[in-house]
């Protein structure tokens, strides 16, 4: 490979649009790969075809996000390449790093002299009994159907959990002429109030709050039940979803309510999605709230490993206000890395706001926070803990009794098998280090995270064997 | 407690020989700086593999007759995997012996084949030859470009995720005392004995002593031998596994190839294991390699064996690889395992050497009788680390 791009951005939300576009403006030749056809990211994320649902379907606001991702791709020094899921990074020779990514026409390398990680965030995993019924996933997936391919996963939906961006959805789900069936919230009413009604400045930094307390009264009008202090403790259904149990959040053994739906979303928060930075050598550190394991990084930005960087909810779970500024932070200083001339004014000022973004971030966190002990009460001995291989919770723990010598997570796998399905622990690991710290004694992160290895995600073996990596020897 | 042997090193080799050792009357401790089988134990393709490797028959026919020496060893180990499972009372190891096939696809590898059979055949190994025909009739999943084939009946793979535990089980209930998270930092001959210093999971130090140390260390069993003094050849190489998602049953046989770098078995929970020796990169720290670290993953190796299991398997073309992984093995500087007492340095033993999963444990049984009894039915004095006294003369624990 002859040519070498400044920098590659993985991901093309709001950071590493925001990352984008701070770079080019300061000059950099800039390549962004997303899974995802579009710009847009999670909460922006626009349908895979023209035409599938009105432009304003979701609102003002993620239309104008689908025209300025449009408008970014058409700019001469952005190189957009939608489609290609990144599953490999490793150091590229001499100041550099050589990508690897895979699309419907085969795999690709990319060379790069700074790489962007911004790849967001998945829904958090927890695991309670009937969880891999089919009907059941999380409540972001239940969004990215709806925008992405504006389809609905079902016609009775519930969603349950703990995080506040359950109203919006539900809220969306109105827009798009399906009425859910309930809200489920495991915090107190008076919980709850106090995060939509969080002050004024808090609401301006996080418009998720000014957009659950709008979605709330919504539902509210539309005659959509909203419980507080539940929790969905059970799913049933032969099969697929029939019906859930829900139970008080202080006595989860209560379950004589339920809720016939024909799917269920489950929103407790957030897992970031690390792995890249994880495989190429950089030590993540345990955020408990915010997003598990996460990348961290100096005030520019920039990871342990000289010349990569990460933003947004890589980093740690924010939102999207926080992935903006960050985004902007790491194109300002990965533009100044690489030689151009960027005022350190212009850094401090991006910095500053970053500050003030990870502060709210902080206090949603914690608002949106179920609480360790309610997760864990959730799953039996019956429970799968990792779906992908199908193992029990019970199995699991008679597995540590059994062998007094297993600490860390990926000791646990090798006779498990918890984490070595085609999901790679994304799912099971918070649950697989909780199981650990129990039964050892400690907390979740004394664990350790399993290893992340390439690929990143399962590659058809028939791309390794075409991949071309001319000039690389 | 008045302790026999101190192990070092909780990998297959170290914890087989805790159990056999136990078996035999013995006090031991073991002790193991990471958790146990987190080494090269838990991180080899489980080939179960007693016909001599593409490595060891490619280097000239002295070399290849040295190596042969060895198959006594694969013969010991075909028993025992066989009788493992009930040995330790357990239900279910995962061992699989259902058979071979080493392949050939030029006629140069043909003859290259016949020739490590006679070898084979010379020493008691059971194989035979197949011809084309035989081949597409066995393996029909194979692609018709295999011209033929070396068949050995027991070959098979072992489970490495399961093994090691289990015989940790034996060893913990028989007495042993295991202590994972606990790295040696130090040791020495003193009145007749071996202390062994340690520093334990949250930093404390201890002191440990007994008649005899057992370097059992892998990889690192030459940094180990420093800790004493003394000299074994013993050098850390990295290598890299691929495993696909799951996918029905489809490969029925170990697969390995005379003249390319091949190793293939299809898991019962469906993943087909890919490997065969492609490298990895290890980490380095100045003038040394850094052992601490998992060797990084080299994206020309997982490509190098990935294109020649497509070649061998044209159906693999359906799977996805789900993930690649590293390992870092000691290989001893002349393929041949190192079984036995240092004389420099006496009570210190040392085992280790390659195939380390298929020969774990032989190496095991044959380290604890040696130990126990100062002799082995099994003739071991070739694999002695006598063979390294000319440097070892230079040498010693004091
Ligand atoms: C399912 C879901 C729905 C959400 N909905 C909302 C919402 O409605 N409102 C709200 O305020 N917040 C929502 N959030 C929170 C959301 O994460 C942030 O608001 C915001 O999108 C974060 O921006 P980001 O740039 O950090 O990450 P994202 O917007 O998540 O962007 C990351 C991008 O990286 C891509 N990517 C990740 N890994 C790879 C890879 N290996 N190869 C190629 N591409 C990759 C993804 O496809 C994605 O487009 C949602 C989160 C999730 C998980
Ligand atoms: C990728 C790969 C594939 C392989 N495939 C096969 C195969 O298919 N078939 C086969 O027969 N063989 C295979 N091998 C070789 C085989 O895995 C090894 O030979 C065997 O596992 C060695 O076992 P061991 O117990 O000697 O070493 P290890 O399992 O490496 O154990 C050594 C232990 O010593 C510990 N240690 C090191 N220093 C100290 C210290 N100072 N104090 C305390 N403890 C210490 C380490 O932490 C480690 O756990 C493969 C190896 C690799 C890497």
């Amino acid at each position: 490979m002859t040519d070498i791009t400044d920098l590659v951005i993985v991901g093309g939300g709001p950071g590493g649009q925001a990352a984008a576009r701070a770079a080019i403006r300061h000059g950099l030749r800039v390549t962004v790969l997303d899974e995802q056809a579009r710009p847009g990211g999670q909460i922006f994320r626009q349908p895979f075809a023209d035409g599938i649902y009105p432009k304003d379907r979701f609102g003002a606001k993620h239309a104008a996000a689908g025209r300025a991702g449009a408008a970014l791709c058409a700019e001469p020094l952005i190189d957009w390449q939608g489609n290609r899921m990144v599953w490999g990074l490793t150091p590229g020779g001499e100041d550099g790093f050589e990508l690897f990514h895979s699309g419907p026409d085969g795999a690709a390398a990319l060379k790069a002299r700074r790489v962007l990680i911004a790849a967001g965030c998945h829904d958090m995993a927890v695991p309670f009994p009937g969880w891999t019924l089919s009907g059941v996933m999380g409540a972001g997936g239940i969004q990215a159907m709806l925008k992405g391919q504006g389809v609905a996963p079902g016609a009775s939906i519930l969603l349950g959990g703990s995080h506040p961006l359950m109203l919006v959805i539900a809220a969306q789900l109105l827009d798009f002429g399906v009425t859910p069936v309930g809200v489920v919230f495991s915090q107190s009413f008076g919980r709850i109030k106090e995060m939509l009604g969080a002050p004024l400045v808090a609401s301006r930094s996080l418009p998720v709050f000014a957009q659950g307390a709008r979605a709330y009264l919504k539902l509210h009008r539309a005659g959509v039940p909203v419980h507080f202090g539940k929790v969905v403790v059970r799913a049933e259904g032969d099969d697929t979803l029939q019906q859930v149990r829900i139970a008080p959040s202080d006595r989860l053994d209560a379950t004589g309510e339920t809720i016939a739906c024909d799917a269920f979303g489950f929103c407790y928060g957030f897992t970031s999605s690390a792995e890249l930075p994880r495989q190429i050598g950089v030590d993540p550190v345990w955020s408990e709230t915010g997003g598990g394991w996460i990348i961290p990084h100096d005030a520019r930005m920039q990871t342990s490993q000289p010349g990569l960087y990460v933003a947004g909810e890589t980093a740690g779970i924010g939102g999207e206000p926080c992935a903006v500024a960050e985004g902007v932070l790491a194109g300002l200083t990965i533009a100044e890395s690489l030689g151009k001339s960027v005022s350190e004014t212009e850094i401090a000022r991006a910095q500053t706001q970053r500050r003030h973004r990870r502060d709210f971030a902080t206090l949603l966190q914690r608002l949106a926070d179920p609480g360790a002990a309610l997760l864990q009460g959730l799953r039996d001995d019956d429970t799968a803990i990792c779906r992908c291989e199908s193992v029990k919770t019970g199995a699991f723990r008679a597995l540590l009794r059994d062998n007094p010598t297993i600490h860390s997570a990926d000791a646990a796998k090798l006779l498990a098998r918890t984490g070595m399905g085609p999901c790679q622990g994304r799912f099971c690991h918070r649950a697989v280090q909780e199981e650990i710290a129990a039964a050892r004694g400690g907390s979740t992160a004394d664990a350790k995270p399993f290893a992340a290895r390439m690929p990143a995600r399962p590659v058809p073996l028939r791309d390794l064997r075409s991949l071309s990596r001319d000039g690389n020897e | 407690m008045n302790l026999d042997v101190v192990i070092i090193g909780g990998g297959l080799v170290g914890v087989a020989s805790a159990h056999f050792l136990a078996r035999g009357g013995a006090r031991v401790c073991l002790i193991e700086k990471g958790d146990l089988n987190r080494g090269a134990s838990g991180q080899n393709a489980g080939s179960l593999h007693f016909q001599m490797e593409h490595r060891l028959v490619e280097h000239g026919e002295a070399m290849t007759a040295l190596a042969a020496s060895m198959l006594p060893l694969s013969l010991d180990a075909i028993d025992r995997w066989g009788g493992i499972t009930s040995e330790l009372g357990e239900d279910d190891l995962d061992v699989v012996m259902h058979g071979g096939l080493m392949l050939a696809e030029t006629p140069e590898q043909v003859a290259k084949l016949e020739r490590k059979r006679a070898h084979e055949e010379k020493w008691g190994l059971p194989t035979r030859m197949l011809d084309q025909a035989e081949v597409r009739e066995m393996a029909p999943y194979l692609t018709d470009t295999v011209l033929a084939a070396s068949f050995c009946p027991v070959e098979g793979h072992g489970n490495p995720r399961l093994i090691t535990s289990a015989l940790a089980r034996s060893a913990l209930a028989q007495g042993v005392e295991i202590r994972s998270g606990t790295g040696v930092t130090a040791m020495r001959r003193r009145d007749g004995r071996w202390e062994v210093d340690v520093t334990g999971p949250d930093g404390e130090g201890d002191r440990i002593e007994a008649d005899m140390v057992l370097n059992a260390g892998g990889a690192w069993a030459g940094r180990i031998a420093t800790l004493a003094g003394l000299h074994i050849p013993v050098l850390p190489v990295a290598l890299t596994m691929n495993a696909t998602t799951p996918a029905r049953p489809l490969i029925g046989h170990l697969i390995q190839h005379v003249g390319k770098r091949i190793s293939m078995k299809q898991l019962r929970e469906g993943n087909v294991l890919i490997g065969g020796g492609w490298s990895a990169r290890m980490h380095r720290k100045g003038d040394q390699f850094d052992l601490s670290r998992r060797p990084a993953s080299d994206l020309d190796s997982i490509q190098g064996n990935v294109t020649i299991a497509l070649d061998l398997v044209p159906e693999l073309e359906q799977m996805h690889l789900m993930r690649s992984w590293t390992g870092t093995v000691g290989v001893t500087s002349d393929s041949l395992p190192i079984l036995g007492e240092v004389p420099q340095a006496p009570g210190y033993y040392v085992a280790t050497g390659g195939s380390g999963f298929t020969l774990g444990l032989t190496y095991g049984a044959l380290m604890a009788e040696h130990m126990l009894t100062r002799k082995t039915e099994l003739d071991i004095d070739l694999f002695s680390p006598a063979r390294f006294n000319h440097v070892n003369m230079f040498m010693g624990p004091k």
